[in-house]
């Protein structure tokens, strides 16, 4: 085996691993939600997890980005008024219910399937990042899981929040009480999904 | 200090946790890389951009949604 096709192999070989890892992620995701009665979140992410097992190992053909370039400030402007104007008509809707629920699916499915394409817009990959380097972030993140996992636990039920053991949706919904509140989030919420979704990058795949 | 202060503490302990590890990416020549690197490195495969996109409707479905 040449050095070029040992590459291509191992490549292929961490691709599938990663698929079938965060597939069974967000399977067990899936599973949570589901006995904790989410039944929507765990279908959204029982979807994510099949759509990511199907398509593992697949060969399809790379797609262009969907844009030549990264949108100008203009383009900007006018992109952030549009989120706004949606986060304050959503916000307006009851909390909770199917109107809501379908103002959160659309935005995201249509995310999910657009990431599934490739990036947003060509952008560089970014060079490669030392394991000790990553380590420090997964430890935070880790940490930050586990202190939000022990509030949770510490509650009289999964469904009912607690004042002496508050987890992050507890505080959050004197916020989300009010239409202002809840504009404000899903402002903030269709933010980090353009901030994301312009992170992508696509190396081999 | 009562359970509620604590809990709040950590919160806000790992907030800065998070803030500084970003000012440390920042700076030039630094092994820690930037949150943004890091999410971009993720998301240059397939499996990553939607796993972090799924993460990211997961977030709006749980605060908002049914």
């Amino acid at each position: 085996m040449t050095g070029q096709s040992a590459r291509a192999a191992s490549g292929v070989g961490g691709r599938e691993r990663s698929s079938v890892v965060l597939a069974g992620v967000l399977l067990l995701a899936s599973f949570v939600d589901g006995v904790s009665d989410n039944w929507v979140h765990a279908a959204v992410l029982t979807g994510a997890a099949v759509g990511l097992w199907w398509d593992n190992g697949r060969r399809a053909a790379r797609q262009p980005a969907l844009l030549e370039r990264k949108p100008g400030p203009r383009t900007g402007v006018w992109l952030g008024f549009v989120a706004l104007a949606y986060a304050v008509a959503a916000g307006a809707l009851h909390p909770y219910t199917w109107p809501v629920t379908l103002a959160v699916v659309i935005p995201g499915t249509t995310a999910i399937v657009l990431s599934w394409r490739g990036p947003l817009f060509p952008r560089p990959v970014p060079p490669a990042i030392g394991a000790r380097g990553a380590v420090w972030w997964g430890v935070v993140f880790v940490a930050g899981a586990l202190w939000e996992l022990a509030a949770l636990l510490q509650q009289p039920s999964i469904q009912v929040g607690s004042y002496a053991h508050p987890t992050v949706s507890f505080l959050m919904d004197s916020v989300l009480a009010s239409w202002a509140g809840r504009s404000l989030t899903l402002a903030l919420w269709l933010g980090l999904g353009w901030a994301l979704m312009s992170s992508a990058t696509r190396e081999g795949e | 200090m009562s359970t509620h202060d604590v809990t709040l503490w950590g919160y806000a302990l790992l907030v800065t946790a998070l803030a500084v590890l970003e000012l440390v990416g920042r700076r030039p020549g630094s092994s820690v890389p930037s949150l943004g690197v890091v999410i971009g490195t993720v998301m240059s495969r397939r499996s990553g951009r939607v796993a972090v996109m799924a993460a990211w409707v997961w977030l709006g479905l749980h605060f908002l949604a049914l």
